[in-house]
């Protein structure tokens, strides 16, 4: 799972409130090349909530800037480091609301819920 | 449709006023004499009348008119039109030697858009020697005009470009100076493939859409009607004359269609080969000298529709063709590598399954570009590497890629991802892609090398691919931020693939009722339950999924199975969303499918939005049978209708195709299973 997907999910239990988001991140980061897609991180971007992309670095202990920097759009040292930031092979995502962990296997996360959550 | 364009171009083929000066010269076979306007200059709200005489130094029979007419500067019209069959109304060719004497009225609208109207008109007589040329310069508004010649009143009827109603409204409805972009469009022919002729349209339109120049595309229309000489549209016909302001934008559709094969040069139309020929000799004769003279090579082609046309008959038309003008005697053929390829269209149409003995029309088109059709077969189910047993038709999948308008710098979701054949699609277009889906099976296949992933690895569009989330549609766990520029879907129904989302089974609550179970979840070997995931609540939760997660102008493209009882209203509908296409797929004498384009238009406003009732979406209607409960349907009527039979396995009718057999299969198999399943969903270990 690539960390920018990360920063589109949400925790979807059952009454586990406002708090839902963004999820922590378990796990140990892989750095895996991909081609560089300009269109698509300032696409992405755009729709990012870089506090939460910026915690979850944290959590899987890469160095991103604690605040987007002011001209993001231009830098590409900062785009791409962004665009390469790496996935999660084996971990987990957890609410720190309802505590509730949705593990990632083979680097696919799995976001189902139990029956009983529903 | 009533504008007095013709009639100025006419009125000025004949007439020059001091509106008018002449840019032709001595040699022109009609001489200007005395002209009088009046009032002069015109006035808003006041007709403007112009009488004029003029000499005929030969007769002239037939010919042309060329008009071009700009609005400050920018080109407005360009039109190439027959001299007699324009002028037949109120004054039948020919035109003898001697005076003719002429009496013009235009009325002049009070509200008029200003702007400076520059026309050019040349009229060429049968033997191309110029009749006349005459521009125009004033600052006018083009209307309905009433001619009057020698006394008769007649009534100039042309139903060409567009009313001075749709010109005003074009323009915003303000009387301001109109905005600088209107276009000059050239008559273009687009040449469909004849499958799927229901989607052909609303893929050109998003095609035209995603490369800004819908507003510009005409087919069908008055424009396009010009285009082909004012000619209806013809029903099933894969040859669509279109209009639009240039050939790079058809370039750009080419390059990405798969409904159509190729675009071309529209020369000339004919419901008859006689006709198709004389119009020809109305086209600009230069620009097709350049372009089948001066030593180029080329070669005929006779594309047929409806029936194929005997070999010795097409030589019959070409020969014809090559002797009609001189064009192209003079250029070269060469049938492996021509540089200019000319075809003849032949459209017999088709009436009640059997072909027409007599064509319906003819055209001639220069081909322009040629579509990438072959990617239906790179993309071909039968050659990818992983497939599931509901995997989309390449084809199909080609054309929701183009419905979702995918394109570099957009993401587009499949929330029913499965093997991710709508994912391939759209990410080959330039999108990158996410898919989610409650079968995680789906995603890893039969492990490394063999799943989702590895089809994006086939294709070499690995760096496109985003993630895939095992998630139910019915608990998205997307944030509630629109973010997604296309969803695609092909939703299960129930029908081909069991549809289910996560919930616990009436008997397994009463069982742990009764045996006092509280955590049955918590066992490290729990498998997570389904239960059936009823069509409505699939469409309910898509709908909702496009209207939360959808950018403004992102698309919703999907799947709905219906029957051949289907109405428009059964459609479901969203505030958000509105519908774009809808477009009918036959699969068998009782079962369809269309595709549904949806637009998002509007911001999801939660204090709106949230909480709307079923009826105030649009309709989701649970006992509807043309979607509501399609097992149940299915269940009841089988494929083809009739009574319900008592015996299963007995339900296939006659003339049915094997994919249909296979589809039964499934769906009793459900029709067994129903809530004694066993849960398909992979446990999760806690």
């Amino acid at each position: 799972m690539r960390i920018l997907s990360h920063n589109m999910l949400q925790c979807i239990v059952k009454g586990c409130g406002a708090a839902n988001y963004p999820l922590r991140l378990n796990g140990e980061a892989v750095h895996k090349e991909s081609e560089y897609n300009e269109d698509f991180i300032k696409h992405m971007m755009s729709k990012i909530d870089y506090p939460a992309l910026y915690q979850a670095s944290q959590d899987v202990k890469i160095d991103l800037p604690s605040s987007l920097p002011e001209d993001y759009l231009d830098n590409e040292e900062f785009l791409k480091k962004i665009h390469d930031v790496t996935h999660i092979e084996e971990g987990g995502l957890y609410c720190n609301n309802c505590k509730r962990i949705y593990p990632i296997k083979n680097g696919i996360v799995n976001m189902l819920l139990n029956e009983n959550e529903v | 449709m009533k504008v007095a364009i013709l009639a100025l171009i006419f009125a000025s083929a004949f007439v020059a006023a001091d509106l008018w000066s002449s840019c032709g010269d001595s040699s022109d076979v009609l001489k200007i004499g005395k002209i009088i306007v009046s009032p002069n200059p015109p006035v808003a709200g006041k007709p403007i009348t112009v009488e004029g005489a003029g000499l005929f130094r030969s007769d002239v029979t037939s010919g042309t008119i060329y008009a071009e007419v700009s609005v400050d500067d920018l080109p407005l019209i360009n039109l190439t039109l027959p001299l007699c069959s324009t002028v037949k109304k109120f004054r039948p060719c020919p035109f003898l030697k001697g005076q003719q004497s002429l009496k013009l009225a235009v009325p002049i609208p009070s509200a008029v858009p200003s702007g400076e109207y520059v026309a050019k008109v040349q009229v060429f007589d049968q033997n191309n020697a110029r009749v006349t040329c005459v521009t125009g310069k004033k600052r006018i508004f083009l209307v309905e005009a009433e001619v009057w010649i020698n006394d008769e009143h007649l009534i100039f009827e042309v139903s060409v470009l567009m009313s001075a109603k749709e010109k005003l409204k074009m323009w915003g409805g303000s009387e301001e100076l109109p905005p600088r972009e209107i276009p000059l469009k050239r008559p273009y022919m687009a040449r469909f493939r004849s499958q799927h002729a229901e989607f052909r349209i609303p893929e050109l339109r998003s095609l035209a859409q995603m490369f800004g120049f819908l507003e510009h595309l005409d087919y069908g229309t008055e424009q396009a009607k010009l285009v082909s000489q004012r000619r209806e549209e013809l029903p099933t016909s894969p040859y669509l004359p279109i209009a639009c302001p240039s050939q790079k934008q058809i370039e750009q559709v080419a390059s990405r269609s798969v409904s159509l094969m190729s675009f071309f040069d529209l020369i000339a139309v004919g419901d008859t080969f006689e006709e198709l020929l004389e119009n020809i000799s109305h086209y600009p004769q230069d620009k097709l000298q350049a372009l089948a003279g001066n030593g180029r090579t080329f070669k005929y082609h006779v594309d047929s529709y409806g029936r194929k046309m005997p070999h010795a008959e097409q030589l019959v038309l070409m020969e014809r063709l090559t002797n009609i003008n001189g064009a192209w005697e003079s250029g070269n053929i060469d049938l492996k590598n021509p540089q200019e390829t000319w075809t003849i269209f032949v459209d017999y149409g088709v009436a009640k399954n059997r072909p027409m003995d007599d064509p319906r029309r003819y055209y001639l088109g220069r081909k322009i570009c040629n579509t990438p059709v072959d990617l239906i077969e790179v993309y071909n189910v039968k050659k990818r590497n992983y497939i599931g047993t509901t995997s989309m038709d390449s084809e199909l999948s080609l054309m929701m890629a183009n419905q979702a308008l995918a394109r570099s710098g957009t993401i587009a979701m499949d929330p029913f991802a499965g093997t991710g054949s709508l994912l391939l699609t759209c990410a080959h277009f330039g999108s990158m892609v996410m898919g989610s889906d409650i079968d995680q099976r789906m995603f890893r296949g039969w492990g490394e090398g063999k799943d989702l992933k590895s089809n994006f690895k086939q294709y070499g569009i690995e760096n496109k691919y985003i993630d895939v989330i095992v998630a139910d549609n019915s608990h998205t766990p997307y944030r509630t931020v629109p973010f997604i520029d296309a969803l695609v879907a092909d939703p299960p129904y129930g029908i081909r693939a069991g549809a289910r989302k996560i919930g616990k089974k009436r008997k397994t609550i009463l069982r742990e009722q009764k045996l006092g179970i509280t955590n049955a979840h918590r066992r490290s070997n729990h498998i997570i339950q389904c239960i059936n995931y009823a069509v409505s609540d699939v469409l309910h939760d898509l709908l909702n999924l496009a209207a939360t997660r959808l950018v403004v102008g992102g698309r919703l493209v999907y799947w709905l199975p219906t029957t051949d009882q289907y109405k428009d209203s059964d459609l479901p509908l969203h505030p958000c969303l509105r519908i774009i296409s809808n477009s009918e797929q036959p699969l068998t004498m009782r079962w369809r499918r269309r595709l549904i384009t949806m637009e998002k238009f509007t911001e999801y406003i939660p204090s709106v939005h949230d909480n709307l009732s079923p009826e105030e979406y649009g309709q989701i209607n649970l006992s509807d049978d043309s979607h509501g409960n399609l097992k149940n349907y299915w269940l009841r009527i089988g494929s083809n209708g009739g009574p319900p039979k008592e015996k299963k396995g007995k339900r296939k009718g006659k003339g049915e195709t094997e994919g249909e057999t296979a589809e039964e299969e499934t769906a009793e198999g459900e029709g067994e299973e129903d809530e004694e399943e066993v849960a398909e969903v992979e446990g999760v270990e806690q």
